[in-house]
């Protein structure tokens, strides 16, 4: 050994363990009570433990995030109408709340304002038809009346306040700030349960979900917790705790894991002292909860485990609606717009780069793996540069 | 390697701490392991491993002393002896050395410059000099001392250099299972500060604790206090602040930090955090602080304290100090909502007003505290200007709130095209029951029946007061103020007496003039045979007749008697060019902000068709969350709802009780305002807090006309009949 080397390793002497150092938090956070994820999946799981990932948490502002102006003119051609309608072409047709917010927060990010005008435009006088400062979360083109229920669905209102608070901030509206704390002061008030055994439980509507309304209540849907909307609402509303209702999001993944696949279910009870898989409901982990890599990737928060089954059940079979109890696929899902949801991840937890059919424009796609597909880019766009770069 | 690196680093670590700088040098070589050895595992080369293989090295034959030196200098007698008779098993005639319990040599000497540049904190220097020296003199290495320093050096170098990067978990790893209770208190801070920041507060309340017992020296004793102020709950805090020392003249070693003590508890008061009950005289002490500092946070934290208690006159003067000393916005905003708790509605309104840009919550609270006015059944008499402004913010942030309450106003003053026009923003941004029902009440009066058609066809099925324009109820209604007879109010000598005149550049809320605008003004001469109403001897307010009690059937006051009894069962006779109608489900008002509309030139580019062009159906189908419809009692049904719901809904989703545990729940339950004419609660009016906002137009039915016997499942607001 020379003597410059003999010497920086003894000043060095600590700098090994930094190494050491990143591999304990996985261990050391993985509860107790996290039911042990075996089967197919797991056995192919690496058997050291891998890197912690490096994720970038900061808040980013989405203005102008999709660089790709046309991917947004064909979604807006096929799916948002002249009013500002967004068409659930798989579903009857209909409108929700969430495709609202979904096509609003798209319009920000495309820099087109115009387009999201006309989809505010037609969400506020549609859907804000409750007594309160929520939307009505479903919207029928042909019955008579066509809001089909008075309810909200809390994912809807966290989408459509983002929207409001991006468009704000991205081209200085004070209208659109003041309506977008509207909502989500509402938010705050009437869906953020407080102080439960789980911190803050985010109802997935004011009516039907609570202790109140069901035995097995509170009932919660993982996927209604809007990551990348709950670090930027505090631009509107920052008397709202959203970075309790953000750990506790990240700690209800960690432990509402079942079956052999060790995924969520879409509905849960967190009734007990655990969570469990709401009554009533069918036990699947389906196309709600498939959004949950999704909204962690574009927060940028969560550790490698809260991706780890995502990652594990994709990478092998593709993504697919799993039943829970059995961990089989009961139904694959085809459309290209899925798959973008497996590209986040696995460029999260591998670093894998996207391929060419990420960025692919698909003439064939409904409404929701469309839109999937515009959000997984928008995601990349905001904080995966490297798995873009290939 | 990094398995057996980490342990050993760490003993080395715990020595270091400790301060114990001998045995650090001696388990710098990793304890019971070989001198040799250990220093290959650790990865540290033997030349600098003080006084190990440096005697090997220059007599190869001869038998290799270096564990025995080990171990004599750690005085491990045991050790000592087995390795002698190892020794003298392999080299019987060696013999051990007198100088093995001898210090070692070559401690310090000539070392000054290195020391220099070590005392300097010149650490990338020093390395370069011992390097330069190792490769200068053959066989020569640093002093144990120095290397030891030099590496607590390098080790504090990097605690510091996690700690300002923020890499907390790297920090906390570093020391994690080290003794560090001897540490410089910097150090601890650091460490304790990092356990903090991922969640680890119990350890950081114990290092915290550490010091406390360990360290005597005052101030570090109370910069540990403020540091615990920073990283951990109040609660935790008290715990270490009931450690104080008390001195000989009887007072705590911490009173000399006492304001910010009280100050933390006030701000953990403030964040629903458990903490410590704040005394009289230790809020006068902060006051007294506050009074003085320039700081405007400090009048202000003292002004929300008093807000969270709903102490709102002391707190009053402590929001106006603290926007005297600079303020921001949100002071102003305190201010405004004391000012709105204590009924001082117009002050609290100004205030709102002049701060409604730096924040949004201004702006807001300004458009809801003038709309509980503006939405009074009789309105009271505003002034032009205030109406004006308050015009401007409605169309600057296109409110709906605004739009409806201005809406409300101008229809119950009897100004229907500036209501009308009011209306269809309100309903473009605010599409409420009320709202609707204003708009269709107003089309009505206009006679605009095409839209008017339209509106209450688009609402069956979710607005029943909507529908109730078709399908009246039987009750008896009083007029409205724009009702009565003006030709006999005027001879009555009451009309003009408030008439507004507007003002220049005034383009809506232009007062009819000739019309009575105050609330506190009669309504006019009610037509009492009609009516079969009840006056004052003035002639100045009507009542509706009380029924005596027991007293059977409704009152039949429809003029055009188009219902018979409810038990009747009589079929409506339906205007069938009006309802129902097949009509487009979709409300297309639209009016963007001005900022919006400027910017229109966007390229929204072209878009989908509408995939479902109509016809539309006929029947209504139910809405869970909808109660029952008007038409519902002459036998009509609706179509089952969406997933198949047959029953009207009950309670309506208007009604929902709040969930335990929202804040909602919380809530004190709604203090209706008194209506300063009738001394009445104001029915159907809303909290105006953060998220509260007038349901719409609280248009209760006026005292002047107590309702027959209620309605069943009435939600508690109800409405103005046009």
């Amino acid at each position: 050994m020379s003597p410059r080397a003999a010497l920086l390793a003894v000043f060095m002497v600590v700098a090994p363990l930094t190494v050491a150092a990143q591999q304990a938090p996985a261990t050391q956070t993985r509860p107790a009570t996290a039911p042990r994820v075996v089967g197919p999946a797991a056995q192919q799981a690496p058997e050291k433990p891998l890197d912690p990932l490096q994720l970038d948490a900061r808040a980013i502002p989405l203005g102008g995030a999709l660089k790709n102006a046309a991917l947004w003119q064909a979604y807006k051609a096929r799916f948002v109408t002249e009013q500002g309608r967004v068409v659930d072409t798989a579903n009857g047709m209909i409108s929700h709340s969430e495709g609202q917010g979904y096509a609003m927060l798209i319009a920000v990010a495309a820099n087109d304002r115009a387009g999201f005008e006309k989809i505010w435009g037609w969400t506020r006088a549609n859907l804000m038809v409750r007594d309160d400062q929520l939307v009505a979360w479903r919207w029928e083109p042909n019955a008579r009346p066509p809001v089909a229920d008075m309810n909200n669905a809390s994912d809807g209102d966290l989408l459509i306040a983002w929207a409001l608070a991006e468009a704000a901030d991205f081209w200085g509206e004070q209208a659109y700030k003041i309506a977008g704390r509207r909502i989500a002061v509402e938010v705050g008030r009437k869906l953020i349960l407080l102080k439960t055994k789980f911190g803050s439980l985010l109802l997935p509507g004011v009516s039907g979900f609570a202790g109140e309304d069901r035995k097995d209540g509170p009932v919660v849907n993982l996927s209604y917790w809007v990551f990348p909307a709950l670090s930027r609402l505090p631009l509107v509303a920052p008397d709202v705790d959203w970075a309790g209702l953000t750990q506790s999001g990240l700690d209800l993944i960690k432990i509402a894991r079942f079956g052999p696949s060790g995924l969520p279910t879409e509905w849960l009870s967190a009734a007990g002292g655990d969570v469990r898989p709401a009554d009533g409901f069918a036990k699947t982990f389906g196309y709600n909860t498939i959004r949950i890599p999704l909204y962690l990737a574009w927060a940028g928060i969560g550790e490698r485990e809260h991706y780890q089954s995502f990652a594990n059940a994709w990478s092998t079979r593709g993504i697919s609606v799993v039943d829970a109890q059995t961990g089989r696929s009961t139904e694959s899902l085809s459309e290209g717009g899925y798959s973008d949801l497996v590209a986040l991840t696995l460029c999260v937890t591998n670093g894998k780069p996207f391929t060419g059919e990420f960025f692919a424009t698909r003439a064939n796609e409904n409404y929701y793996p469309a839109t999937l597909h515009l959000l997984s880019m928008i995601a990349a766009n905001m904080r995966y540069g490297s798995c873009l770069r290939s | 390697m990094l398995a057996k690196l980490s342990p050993a680093f760490l003993i080395w670590f715990a020595a270091f701490v400790s301060g114990d700088l001998a045995r650090a040098q001696a388990q710098t070589s990793m304890g019971g392991m070989a001198p040799a050895s250990a220093a290959k595992a650790a990865n540290i080369p033997a030349a600098v491993v003080p006084g190990t293989q440096v005697e090997a090295a220059l007599s190869a034959d001869a038998p290799d002393e270096s564990g025995l030196r080990y171990y004599a200098r750690l005085g491990q007698s045991a050790r000592v002896a087995a390795e002698t008779k190892r020794l003298q098993r392999l080299y019987p005639n060696w013999r051990v050395p007198d100088d093995i319990y001898a210090p070692v040599a070559n401690d310090g000497v000539d070392e000054e410059p290195m020391w220099d540049l070590y005392a300097a904190d010149k650490v990338d220097e020093l390395v370069s000099a011992i390097e330069r020296r190792i490769a200068g003199e053959p066989g020569w290495q640093p002093s144990k001392d120095l290397v030891n320093k030099a590496q607590a050096k390098v080790l504090r170098r990097k605690i510091m250099a996690y700690w300002q990067d923020g890499q907390w978990r790297n920090l906390v790893e570093l020391v994690k299972g080290a003794n560090i209770s001897s540490a410089e208190v910097d150090i601890l801070w650091a460490i304790a500060e990092a356990h903090s920041k991922i969640k680890q507060t119990t350890e950081t309340l114990e290092i915290y604790k550490t010091i406390l017992n360990t360290n005597t020296k005052s101030d570090a004793r109370i910069a540990t206090i403020q540091k615990a102020m920073g990283t951990l709950r109040m609660a935790e805090v008290e715990q270490l602040v009931a450690m104080a020392k008390i001195g000989p003249d009887g007072k705590d070693e911490f009173a000399a930090i006492s304001v910010d003590l009280t100050r933390a508890r006030m701000s953990a008061f403030l964040h629903d955090e458990a903490a410590k009950e704040i005394s009289g005289p230790e809020l006068d002490e902060f006051k007294a602080y506050a009074e003085k500092d320039q700081d405007p946070n400090q009048p202000a934290l003292a002004a929300w304290y008093h807000y969270k208690r709903r102490e709102y006159r002391e707190g009053l003067d402590w929001f106006k100090l603290a926007l005297e000393h600079g303020g921001d916005a949100m002071v102003a905003h305190g201010l405004a909502l004391t000012l709105q708790n204590l009924d001082m509605k117009r002050e609290a309104e100004e205030v709102a007003y002049a701060w409604r840009e730096p924040l949004v919550n201004n702006s807001i609270l300004f458009i809801d505290i003038l709309e509980r006015d503006l939405t009074k059944p009789i309105p009271p008499y505003i002034e032009p200007q205030r109406l004006l402004r308050y015009g401007q913010v409605a169309m600057e942030t296109t409110s709906g709130q605004g739009a409806q309450a201005l809406a409300w106003y101008a229809y119950n003053s009897c100004q229907y095209e500036v209501a009308h026009e009011w209306f269809r923003r309100a309903v473009a941004w605010h599409p409420k029951e009320p709202t609707a029902y204003g708009y269709a009440l107003v089309l009505r009066k206009l006679k605009k029946s095409k839209e008017y058609v339209e509106i209450i066809n688009r609402y069956d099925g979710l607005y029943r007061k909507v529908i109730d324009l078709v399908f009246p109820d039987d009750l008896y209604h009083p007029p409205t103020p724009c009702e009565t007879d003006l030709r006999q109010a005027a001879m009555a000598g009451m009309a003009g007496m408030y008439g507004a005149t507007g003002m220049a550049g005034q383009a809506y809320m232009q007062v009819n003039p000739g019309m009575t605008l105050a609330g506190a003004q009669p309504y006019g001469q009610p037509n009492m045979q009609a009516q079969g109403a009840v006056q004052d001897p003035a002639r100045m307010y009507a009542w509706g007749r009380v029924p005596l009690p027991g007293q059977n059937g409704n009152v039949q006051m429809q003029p055009n008697g188009v219902f018979g009894q409810q038990q009747t069962q009589q079929v409506v006779k339906l205007n069938r060019s009006e309802f129902p109608v097949s009509t487009s489900p979709e409300n297309d008002l639209r009016y963007p902000s001005p900022g919006a509309a400027a910017a229109n030139a966007g390229f929204a580019g072209m878009m989908a068709r509408e995939p479902v062009p109509g016809p539309w159906p006929l029947v209504a189908r139910r809405v869970p969350g909808i109660g029952p419809m008007p038409y519902e009692r002459y036998g009509f049904t609706l179509l089952p709802g969406w997933q198949g719901q047959t029953a009207a809904s009950n309670p309506p989703a208007s009604a929902q009780i709040a969930p335990a545990g929202t804040l909602w729940a919380k809530e004190p339950p709604e203090q209706a305002p008194i209506d300063a004419q009738t001394g009445m609660p104001v029915a159907g009016s809303n909290g105006h807090g953060a998220g509260g906002y007038g349901v719409g137009a609280p248009q209760f039915m006026a005292p002047a006309a107590p309702m027959q016997g209620g309605r069943p499942n009435d939600s508690k607001t109800t409405f103005r009949r046009g």
